[in-house]
């Protein structure tokens, strides 16, 4: 009997950690295959674009540089078994202004009748950047923020696998087209 | 007993685990002690392998596809073709870097046979950086087949890269793709300050030479991510002469935020400032720098 509950105690630590583990590594490169991004076809994809796996109520940052005389795009992209939407923010980098705020730019796009305002929160941003500046991407997951203690370096110890998803962020430019003759 | 051989255990099957999937292992033939990478622990949150902020530079080719408007006259001796044997892995990524930084330098100037020489430098540098695996049969027949193409040698040198990067963050080698991407920089401001040569008032190239104190500042939060390293401490040490030129470079408002044709979002923002003393001892460091990593075979 005691030798069961130990099998069946190893099978499923081996099992979280092995199901962890390999959401971590799926997540790579999740922005390539599930962003949908620009439909510009001058934009371009940026090697600053990057995926990660967050749990609910997650917060994280990704600091890239936008030169000046390109147009970029953000596109956000996540697993589809997440229902609710993505909380994102585009911040000035030096002076920690927030650009972008996609709830509140969501009071801008009309919601079809009868759906819900919060599964409407937009999951991109365009901009030409006039001088080079730093720019964070600020993605917070929906739910509940992770419990006080629950979390180490960014790294929460015992996350449970099936909480954490992929979120995916897809950086485009093109050069800022010229306008008149 | 029976409690701490399940101890051992699972203590030992979470060591295999974090080793096989969390961090970086082998990384050059060569290593000495002060080389070995720190393992990291498995199923990092967010963007970054190291907390909740992770910081990206941008591809050398980004660089120069912008320089490429400039019109600055291609210059043959900046760059080199010969193959060279590095030893320690700090010096392999950096020169992994570098060529990479090279790569789209001659492929910006449609330079055929510069650029293939520098993707077998670049495939040779990477076996004895233990990345090999980031050239596949693939990616090396569609270079191999486009070389000649002036149209396509410029889009293969760019999805190459993003292919590397792609494949360096898919096996989490984080502090060597750290490495990687200072030795471009280092490499495209050395390219770039040796192709201006002589600093002039309001030019261009020189504010946008300038405004790499902005890439600067991501490639530094970039490595002190990973500064538990001896080999990224160092490189910290040796960019110094480079990183404090910029960084004490003046910046000025130039333009607000606002509203353009079409609601589109205008971000402005700060003019970085640059001299002519400080462009000739940017030139100067970034040479330094760039010949010590690069000759050190």
């Amino acid at each position: 009997m005691k030798g069961m509950i130990i099998r069946i105690g190893l099978t499923a630590v081996f099992s979280g950690l092995i199901a962890l583990t390999s959401i971590a590594q799926d997540c790579n490169n999740f922005h390539k295959r599930k962003c949908y991004g620009s439909d510009n076809p001058y934009m371009r994809y940026n090697t600053q674009s990057k995926s990660g796996m967050f749990v609910l109520g997650h917060t994280s940052d990704l600091v890239f540089v936008a030169h000046a005389g390109q147009d970029y795009n953000i596109s956000l992209c996540q697993d589809k078994k997440v229902d609710e939407p993505l909380k994102f923010q585009v911040v000035d980098g030096r002076s920690q202004e927030v650009l972008f705020d996609n709830q509140n730019a969501a009071l801008d796009v009309p919601v079809d009748e009868g759906a819900d305002p919060e599964n409407t929160l937009p999951l991109s941003f365009e901009f030409t950047a006039d001088a080079t500046k730093k720019i964070i991407i600020r993605i917070t997951a929906p739910g509940p923020p992770p419990e006080e203690g629950s979390e180490k370096k960014g790294k929460r110890e015992e996350p449970n696998p099936e909480d954490l998803f992929c979120v995916g962020v897809l950086v485009e430019n093109m050069p800022t087209p010229k306008l008149g003759f | 007993m029976k409690k701490r051989y399940l101890k051992l255990l699972f203590a030992s099957s979470l060591t295999l685990l974090m080793v096989a999937c969390g961090g970086e292992t082998e990384e050059s033939k060569d290593t000495t002690p002060q080389d070995q990478p720190v393992i990291r622990d498995a199923a990092p949150m967010g963007f970054g392998d190291q907390g909740s902020s992770t910081y990206t530079v941008p591809s050398p080719n980004e660089l120069f596809s912008i320089i490429k408007e400039s019109k600055l006259p291609y210059s043959e001796n900046l760059v080199s073709t010969e193959s060279a044997m590095y030893t320690s892995s700090k010096d392999q990524a950096l020169n992994f870097g570098r060529i990479t930084a090279d790569i789209a330098y001659t492929a910006s100037y449609e330079k055929f046979n510069e650029s293939m020489s520098n993707f077998e430098n670049l495939r040779k540098i990477g076996d004895d950086l233990g990345i090999s695996y980031v050239f596949d049969e693939i990616m090396v027949n569609r270079v191999k087949n486009n070389m000649n193409n002036a149209d396509s040698l410029e889009v293969i040198s760019t999805s190459s890269y993003q292919r590397i990067i792609s494949m360096l963050e898919e096996n989490e080698k984080g502090s060597t793709l750290a490495i990687i991407a200072t030795g471009g920089y280092v490499e495209s401001i050395y390219i770039l300050t040796n192709l201006i040569g002589t600093y002039s008032n309001n030019s261009p190239v020189i504010q946008r030479l300038a405004d790499e104190k902005i890439v600067m500042e991501n490639v530094l939060d970039y490595l002190k991510m990973y500064e538990e390293e001896d080999r990224v401490k160092e490189v910290m040490s040796e960019l110094d002469p480079i990183s404090s030129v910029f960084l004490n470079l003046r910046e000025e408002k130039a333009s607000e935020n606002r509203k353009g044709e079409g609601n589109k979002v205008i971000l402005g923002g700060d003019r970085v400032i640059m001299t002519e003393a400080e462009f000739n001892a940017l030139k100067e460091a970034s040479t330094n720098y760039r010949n010590s990593f690069a000759n050190a075979s």
